[in-house]
């Protein structure tokens, strides 16, 4: 995985196992259907998740209502439908923006000398320490409440700790013979940190990255909770996860559908992850 | 005896307490001159009774009674609470009513008089204020009373109370321990599991059939505490009274309490509900989707757009939600959002609004309207939020301050309860039950219109329990 | 060593003024008054003014910001508006039981991590991995505010093991920890299981397997000190969160910790009370930092050089 047991183990490197492939093909698959549902939710909701029907409320799983409604009376299946959207855009935008400014601020703190790594370091303390829920407080009453700012929130909140896991990794890939032997000839820092530093950082990033994706839809419920976030009665898993909870002991397919639906798109990314950081290297 | 709360009291001084947490538990603690009766009037409790020879004068006669510290209740220490609200350190909360009061003097061991700066029909309910023992009233976090129960042990969450050797009669449990559970699930839970004998006014209307399943008992009776879209009259479309007229007759109020209230509360269409004495029995604003679609014609061509502001509490949103898409069937486009209280209250304040949606709680005396409606007391004076200003309601509401006899008072306020069904400067909802969800074997505990748990002082155990469970 | 601590102390000063600054501007840009908060309809605008002064709030914020920290440094943490207490006690009474919970909380999750991580990595794709990516999946998936309601009811409610909420006695730790932890190991078990994978193809966890030297101890002393790095980091991390972000856990559960002090000031807009509570987690959390900093280094003598 590191560069420098590459040349060791390419030798003898083996056939593609098959236990990778399956991993990979699985994880994309359901990514792709989890997209695709998203994108076709029109068409494949049976109701309007808007719809209310109040003397139908919290009806268990029926015919009329495959995944059962909620507490207003609402298709549950088609809010979960329409739900994706918001859901899988809202991961993946927070978790893009934190990734990429922590990946970019790590690596300076980590092998741009001293003071940048102070410096940025202390901001990541600061952040850190802070507690989000003000800012979350802050950005809803100053800005109006909507998706926009739960990614803003969710992005300035998120990046200190992609910042903290490259930082570690490239100072310790820093210290590695490949990279001082790179400087020595030569390489430029922007060089030497795609090529040497930044791959070790890959792993551990990949990770924090697939579970950052689930925590920013189900922060997303917290937050909406307080004001800020798509304002109801906009459908999004989180949301439904946050409103189910409270009927838990009676409803319990309320928590059940979204609960479900979250799970298995982290297994989705999880696997796909996983085929990723492996797909470079030379053995599972 | 474990009674749940939803938050924590903020003050454990009866001067300083405003919040809903606060007011159970000192309720159970302290005696005032009065209390209120379920009709809303004022009735003897320290005081055995009363008499107002003139309109400024009121000479109150205590009843024989005893502070939990054994000294015995006196005139001096009556004095000693009023002249106490003046103190700077304390930072009371005051009824604004006591503002008229001008000197209040101890005629004898058990006769106080009060003299008041100008005649006040609204002061006799505000000396519904907690009598505290002289020494202790010049503290500023005094918390002994004349109540069947002390104050035995503060915990960061939890209050235990004990029954005071002094009250007369004793109660008949030893004590009741009072415990913060801030999560309605949380709160279910302990009830089911016997950790938690009672809730009042704080389960889900949807948990209470599971509830009842787990072996516990629902009472709810009638309660006062008033539902009401408040409303921006500086907006243009809604300064239109037909706009206002229309958002009332396209509530479905019946639907909504049937379906999410757990049919828990009583349309209302004023601010006081049957019972009380000042109830006026106006007319309603049926629901009405046509005749709403009817009056949005006339009144504008376009669709209209307005935000309605709720707090985040998880009832409240949902019934917004369902208001939101009650106005849009008639071509109201609503738009919620929950707030955070501090925000939704600042906002409300500001004049920062359209519509929102906030209940009014343990409001017994109609001067309450001159707060809400007089065009002078608009925020940060009053309450009257939407800047409604209309000259006989200014009239009205003076008036009826100082109007002695109970049936003219009652006239005025019908005329008053009448005009607002008219001209809709807030919408009522409905008046919610008080709901106590409580353990099959306490026996002997009837809920109180007001709200409060004072009956707690007669409730027993229908089994002896041991002397670990209390 | 004592002066690389030293150093590192001193630096915490600017980080701890930053989070003040930052707390403190948040703060009074966000709508809501205290007072209005606290005293509700009913005051005269008389009461009002005597009660702002009373609070401080007369002065402009730069002040009473100012104003706090020197009061933070001779020791004074300053009053709480709403209660009137002195902040100090406040977080005295709730520090210890934050602390309770958060370690309880550690152990529950490196318990679980640590021997599912390991045995994910050593056999990777058997069932342990497959373990360990399903409980991801469900961890992620159950967020606390649904998983602590599930444990009440089976294991007090059902099962009248444990109490339902509250703080008294040593049993009413345990089902607050599990629910706190169980998220947590989750992250970890993966993050350790990555990490340990990376660590085990290194060339010298091969030349100690290749030398003969018996798999225990290549694991303990070659491969997971390697993997240690992004571990650790990510459990300091994650233990910086639990310090305030275990609010959601500790309304569920009416534990009484800094975290539901921190919400509740923040409702009621409580400034000194909010500065009190974000100092304490902030403190915490810079010597958090400061000892997985000194763990890492301690496990990887490559990353002394640069301290």
């Amino acid at each position: 995985m590191t560069p420098e047991t590459a040349p060791a183990t390419n030798a003898t490197a083996r056939p593609y196992p098959r236990r990778r492939s399956w991993r990979l093909v699985a994880g994309a698959c359901a990514l792709l259907a989890l997209v695709a549902t998203a994108l076709l939710a029109p068409v494949l909701a049976p109701y309007d998740p808007l719809r209310q029907d109040l003397a139908h409320h919290l009806e268990p799983p029926s015919r009329l209502h495959p995944l059962g409604t909620d507490r207003l009376g609402r298709d549950v299946l088609s809010r979960l439908l329409f739900g994706a959207r918001l859901s899988l855009v809202v991961g993946a935008a927070a978790v893009t923006g934190a990734l990429a400014l922590g990946l970019l601020l790590g690596t300076v703190a980590g092998y741009g000398g001293r003071t940048s790594d102070e410096l940025v370091m202390r901001v990541t303390d600061v952040l850190l320490a802070f507690p989000g829920i003000l800012l979350a407080i802050a950005l809803a009453a100053v800005l109006g409440p909507s998706a926009r700012n739960v990614v803003i929130a969710l992005t300035v909140m998120g990046w200190p700790a992609y910042a903290r896991l490259t930082r570690a990794e490239v100072r310790a890939a820093a210290t590695r013979e490949s990279t001082r032997a790179a400087e020595a000839l030569g390489a430029t820092p922007l060089r030497v940190a795609l090529r040497h530093l930044l791959p070790s950082a890959r792993p551990a990033l990949v990770v924090q990255a697939t579970f950052g994706v689930a925590g920013a839809i189900v922060a997303e419920a917290s937050l909406s909770f307080l004001g800020l976030g798509p304002p109801p009665p906009t459908p999004s898993w989180g949301a439904m996860l946050a409103e189910g909870r409270s009927f838990l002991l009676v409803a319990p397919h309320l928590v059940i559908a979204p609960a479900a639906a979250l799970g298995v798109t982290v297994l989705a990314i999880q696997l796909l992850g996983d085929a990723l950081r492996a797909g470079r290297s030379s053995a599972a | 005896m474990v009674v749940g709360l939803d938050a924590a009291p903020t003050s454990l001084d009866p001067r300083t307490a405003s919040d809903a947490s606060s007011a159970l538990i000192l309720g159970l603690v302290h005696r005032g001159l009065t209390g209120t009766g379920a009709s809303g009037e004022p009735e003897p409790d320290l005081a055995a009774s009363w008499e107002s020879p003139d309109p400024t004068t009121y000479r109150f006669f205590l009843t024989p009674a005893v502070f939990q510290s054994g000294e015995p209740v006196t005139a001096a220490d009556v004095v000693a609470t009023y002249r106490s609200l003046a103190l700077p350190a304390l930072q009371a909360r005051q009824d604004d009513a006591l503002e008229v009061v001008g000197e209040v003097v101890a005629e004898d061991e058990r006769t106080v008089r009060f003299t008041l700066r100008q005649p006040s029909a609204a002061f006799l309910h505000a000396t519904r204020l907690a009598i505290l023992p002289q020494g202790c009233a010049a503290q500023s976090d005094c918390r002994t009373g004349a109540g069947p129960f002390r104050l035995a042990r503060i915990g960061l969450d939890s209050v235990e109370l004990a029954a005071a050797p002094s009250a007369e009669p004793r109660p008949e449990v030893p004590g009741i321990l009072f415990v913060v559970s801030p999560d309605s699930v949380s709160r279910a839970l302990g009830l089911a599991r016997g950790s938690i004998d009672l809730v009042q006014n704080a389960v889900e209307p949807d948990l209470l059939p599971w509830l009842r399943e787990a072996g516990l008992e629902v009472v709810a009776t009638p309660g006062s505490t008033f539902h009401y879209l408040g409303i921006n009259l500086r907006r243009a479309d809604l300064a239109d009274d037909r706009v206002r007229r229309a958002i009332a007759h396209a509530i479905d109020r019946d639907a909504i309490i049937e379906y999410v209230l757990a049919g828990h509360a009583r349309p209302a269409n004023e601010l006081f509900p049957p019972g009380h004495w000042a109830h006026a029995d106006v007319r309603a604003h049926d629901y009405d989707p046509e005749r709403a679609r009817r009056l949005l014609a006339e009144a504008r061509p376009g669709p209209i757009h307005v935000t309605l502001k709720t707090s985040t509490v998880e009832l409240r949103r949902r019934v917004g939600e369902v208001i939101a898409s009650m106005l849009a069937a008639v071509g109201i486009d609503a738009e919620i959002r929950p707030l955070e209280w501090a925000t939704l209250y600042g906002d409300v304040r500001r004049g920062a609004f359209d519509v929102f949606a906030l209940a009014w709680v343990g409001i017994e005396e109609p001067d309450h309207y001159h707060a809400l409606l007089h065009s002078s007391m608009t925020p940060p004076r009053g309450s009257n939020r939407g800047q409604y200003a209309e000259a006989r309601i200014d009239a009205l509401t003076l008036a009826g301050r100082t109007v002695p006899g109970r049936g003219e008072r009652a006239a005025i306020y019908r005329e008053v309860a009448e005009i607002v069904q008219r001209d809709l400067p807030f919408v009522p909802l409905w008046w919610v039950d008080n709901v106590v969800v409580k353990n099959r074997d306490l026996l002997g505990f009837e809920p109180s219109p007001s709200g409060d748990l004072r009956s707690l002082a007669r409730a027993r155990w229908a089994v002896q329990r041991g002397p670990e469970a209390s | 060593m004592l002066r690389y601590l030293t150093f590192r102390l001193a630096l915490a000063i600017p980080t701890l003024a930053g989070v003040l600054i930052l707390v403190a501007l948040l703060l009074h840009l966000v709508p809501g008054d205290p007072i209005d908060v606290m005293l509700g309809e009913g005051a005269s605008g008389a009461d009002r003014e005597q009660l702002r002064v009373a609070a401080g709030l007369d002065r402009p914020p730069w002040r009473q910001l100012v104003d706090f920290s020197l009061g933070v440094a001779q020791g004074d943490l300053g009053r709480s508006i709403v209660g009137g207490q002195p902040v100090g006690e406040l977080l005295r009474e709730r520090y210890p039981a934050t602390l309770e919970l958060a370690g309880a909380a550690l152990l529950v999750a490196v318990a679980i991590a640590l021997p599912l991580g390991a045995l994910a990595a050593l056999r990777p794709g058997a069932l342990a991995d497959r373990l360990s990516l399903g409980l991801a999946a469900v961890q992620t998936a159950l967020p606390t505010f649904c998983l602590g309601p599930l444990l009440v009811l089976a294991f007090a409610v059902e099962l009248p093991w444990f109490p339902v909420a509250g703080r008294r006695g040593p049993s009413s730790v345990v089902l607050p920890a599990l629910t706190l932890g169980l998220g947590m190991s989750a992250v970890l078990a993966r993050q350790l299981r990555t990490a340990l994978i990376a660590a085990l193809k290194l060339d010298c966890v091969r030349t100690a397997r290749a030398k003969g030297v018996a798999p225990g101890r290549v694991f303990l002393r070659h491969a997971l000190p390697n993997a240690a790095t992004a571990t650790l980091t990510v459990l300091g991390l994650q233990l910086g969160g639990l310090l305030a972000g275990a609010i959601v856990t500790e309304t569920i559960f009416s534990w009484p910790g800094l975290g539901r002090l921190l919400i509740q000031a923040i409702g009621a807009r409580d400034y000194p009370l909010v500065q009190g509570c974000v100092l304490a987690v902030a403190v915490t959390y810079v010597l958090v930092n400061l000892a997985t900093d000194l763990l890492q280094a301690a496990i990887d003598p490559r990353l002394r050089e640069r301290a």
